[in-house]
C-alpha cells in the first residue's frame, strides 16, 4: 500500500504535466467530449505545463544573478524554498488546489446569492499558486495546505467580482458581466475616490491621445524593459562586482532584459496551452450547473469600453508609483526589500482601476482615483514582498501591488493561525 | 479557415473571444478553428483573419496581410457573428 502511494505521489502528484493532463481529462469527460478531443486536451495541457516549467528556468536565469548581487531572496537555508524551486516543489499542490478551488467556486455560485463564474483563465492558475505560497509561508503542509489554497482561491473568485459588479455595470451600461482580475482592490479605491472628487461632465474619451504608447500592451517588451531598468539600477549600485566580472552594465542589463522577455513569452505560451484546455470545460460545466451566472472577465475586455481611460490610468500610475517607490527604496521603508517599477501592474490593474474610476467621476475622477490607488499599490507590494520572502518574493515584486499582495498577505496571517491547529 | 483571437497576454480576454468565435462559426456553419494568441506572437502566425479589440486592430491592421476585425464586446455572439459574416462575404469564396 505504502509503495503504491509513494509511486502515485512521485509519478503523478509531483509530476505536474501528468497531473494537469488528468485534471483536464476529468473535466472533458464530465463535459461528455469525444475521445479524440479528450486526448488532444490532455496532451496540450501536459505540454503546456512542461513549457511553464521550462520557461521558469529561463526567467530565473534572467533574475537570479540580480538577487545574488543584491542579496534579496537568497535565503539558501534548507527549510525555505525561493522562487527558483517554488513551482517545481509545489506544482502538484497548485494543480490540485486549482481543481478543488474551481469546484468550490461553482458550488458557491450554485448554492448562494453570489453567482459569479470566474472566467479569466490565467487567474485561475495564479490565485492557487499565490495561496499555496501563502500556505507555505504560514507554515502549512500537505492536505491543510491544499485545502487552504483552494478555499482562499474560491472565495476570491466568487466575492471580489461580485463586489465590483455595480462599478463595472456603470462603465459598460448593461449588466452582462463583471471584472475577474486582481485589479479589484485598486479599482474599488479608485472608483470610490472618483465618486467623491470626480466630475462626470468631462470624460476621458473626449480627449485625443497619441497611439505611440500602445507598445506597452506587448507584454514581452514591457517585461524586458522592467528587467533592463532593474539591472541598470542594480548594476549602477553594485558596479564594482559587475566590472570584476568584466561586463558592461548596459549590455549586461539588456541581455538579461531580453532573456526575461523571451522567458515571459514562453511562459505565456505554456499558460495559454494549459488554460485553453481548462476554461472551455469550466465554462461548459458552469453554464449547466449555475443558472443566471454573472461571468467575470479579464481586464482588457473592460479597456474596450474606455480605451483612453486605460492609457491615462497607466501613465498616472506609472509616474505616481515610481516617485513613491524611489522614496520607499531610499528610506528603506520595507527593510531589505528593493522594489522595482510595477510596469505590468500599472498597465493592467491601474488601467482597469482608471476605467472604473472614469465610470464614477469622469476624467478628473480617473486621474485622482488612479493616483491614490497607485500609492496604495506600492504599499501593498512592499508588505507582501516581505511576507513572501521564503517563496515567491520575486514574482510578487514583478506582478504584485494588487489583490495578489492584499489577499496573499491576509492569507499568510490566517494560515499562521491555522498552522498552530493543524 | 483559421481565425486568431488576439489580446495582450493571449490568455484572458482573447480566450473569451475565441469561445465566442467558436459559437459564431458554428452558427454560420463555417468550417475551421479559432485560436487565442498574444499580440507579439500573432504577427508571425499564419491565419485567414484576425479578431481583436478596436485599438489593437488599428495597430495590427498594418502589420498583418489578412483582414483584421475590431470587436468591442468579446462575449457578444451577435457582434462577433456579424464580423465573421463580413469576412465570409468579402473573402470567403473559394475557401
Amino acid at each position: 500500500m505504502q509503495t503504491v502511494l509513494n509511486f502515485l505521489i512521485d509519478n503523478i502528484f509531483k509530476n505536474t504535466p501528468v497531473l494537469m493532463a488528468l485534471i483536464v481529462t476529468l473535466g472533458l469527460v464530465l463535459m461528455k467530449k469525444k475521445w479524440d478531443e479528450v486526448l488532444k486536451g490532455a496532451f496540450l495541457a501536459a505540454i503546456g505545463m512542461t513549457i511553464i516549467n521550462l520557461s521558469i528556468t529561463i526567467l530565473l536565469e534572467a533574475v537570479v544573478p540580480e538577487s545574488s548581487l543584491t542579496g534579496i531572496s537568497t535565503d539558501t537555508s534548507t527549510s525555505s524554498t525561493s522562487d527558483v524551486q517554488f513551482l517545481a516543489t509545489f506544482g502538484g499542490e497548485v494543480g490540485v488546489a486549482m481543481f478543488l478551488g474551481m469546484i468550490l467556486h461553482l458550488l458557491i455560485a450554485r448554492f448562494t446569492k453570489i453567482k459569479t463564474v470566474f472566467l479569466t483563465g490565467h487567474m485561475l492558475f495564479w490565485f492557487p499558486f499565490l495561496f499555496v505560497a501563502a500556505g507555505v509561508e504560514g507554515g502549512l503542509t500537505g492536505v491543510p495546505l491544499i485545502i487552504s489554497a483552494a478555499v482562499f482561491s474560491a472565495l476570491y473568485w466568487s466575492i471580489m467580482p461580485w463586489i465590483l459588479r455595480k462599478y463595472v455595470f456603470a462603465v459598460i451600461g448593461d449588466e452582462s458581466f463583471t471584472l475577474g482580475h486582481p485589479a479589484g482592490i485598486l479599482a474599488l479605491i479608485a472608483g470610490t475616490v472618483a465618486r467623491w472628487v470626480g466630475d462626470k461632465k468631462k470624460s476621458t474619451e473626449d480627449l485625443v491621445l497619441s497611439k505611440r504608447l500602445s507598445f506597452f500592451r506587448e507584454i514581452s517588451i514591457t517585461g524586458s524593459i522592467v528587467i533592463l531598468l532593474l539591472y541598470l539600477v542594480v548594476g549602477f549600485v553594485y558596479r564594482t562586482s559587475l566590472s570584476e566580472m568584466g561586463e558592461n552594465v548596459f549590455f549586461y542589463a539588456l541581455g538579461k532584459g531580453l532573456t526575461f522577455g523571451a522567458g515571459l513569452t514562453f511562459l505565456l505560451l505554456g499558460v495559454r496551452m494549459l488554460i485553453g484546455q481548462i476554461v472551455p470545460a469550466f465554462e461548459g460545466i458552469s453554464s449547466k450547473v449555475v443558472k443566471g451566472a454573472l461571468p467575470a472577465y479579464d481586464a482588457p475586455i473592460l479597456f474596450n469600453y474606455r480605451p483612453n481611460a486605460a492609457i491615462i490610468g497607466f501613465l498616472v500610475a506609472l509616474v505616481c508609483s515610481s516617485v513613491v517607490l524611489v522614496l520607499c527604496n531610499v528610506f528603506h521603508v520595507f527593510g531589505t526589500v528593493v522594489l522595482i517599477p510595477l510596469i505590468v501592474t500599472c498597465f493592467f490593474e491601474c488601467g482597469a482601476a482608471a476605467v472604473i474610476a472614469e465610470g464614477q467621476g469622469g476624467l478628473r475622477g480617473a486621474i485622482i482615483g488612479t493616483a491614490v490607488a497607485s500609492v496604495v499599490m506600492v504599499g501593498l507590494v512592499g508588505v507582501a514582498a516581505m511576507l513572501f520572502s521564503h517563496t515567491v518574493q520575486y514574482w510578487m515584486l514583478v506582478s504584485g501591488g494588487n489583490d495578489f499582495s492584499l489577499f496573499g498577505s491576509i492569507a499568510v496571517y490566517i494560515n499562521r493561525l491555522l498552522a498552530t491547529v493543524f | 479557415m483559421r481565425f486568431l483571437a488576439v489580446c495582450s497576454f493571449g490568455v484572458g480576454s482573447s480566450l473569451i473571444l475565441k469561445l465566442t468565435l467558436d459559437k459564431a462559426m458554428a452558427k454560420l456553419g463555417a468550417e475551421g478553428e479559432a485560436l487565442n494568441i498574444d499580440l507579439s506572437s500573432a504577427r508571425g502566425t499564419p491565419c485567414d483573419a484576425v479578431f481583436t479589440s478596436p485599438q489593437i486592430a488599428e495597430e495590427l491592421g498594418a502589420a498583418m496581410r489578412v483582414p483584421v476585425y475590431g470587436i468591442k464586446r468579446y462575449m457578444d455572439v451577435a457582434e462577433v457573428t456579424a464580423a465573421v459574416q463580413r469576412y465570409l462575404d468579402e473573402y470567403g469564396k473559394g475557401k
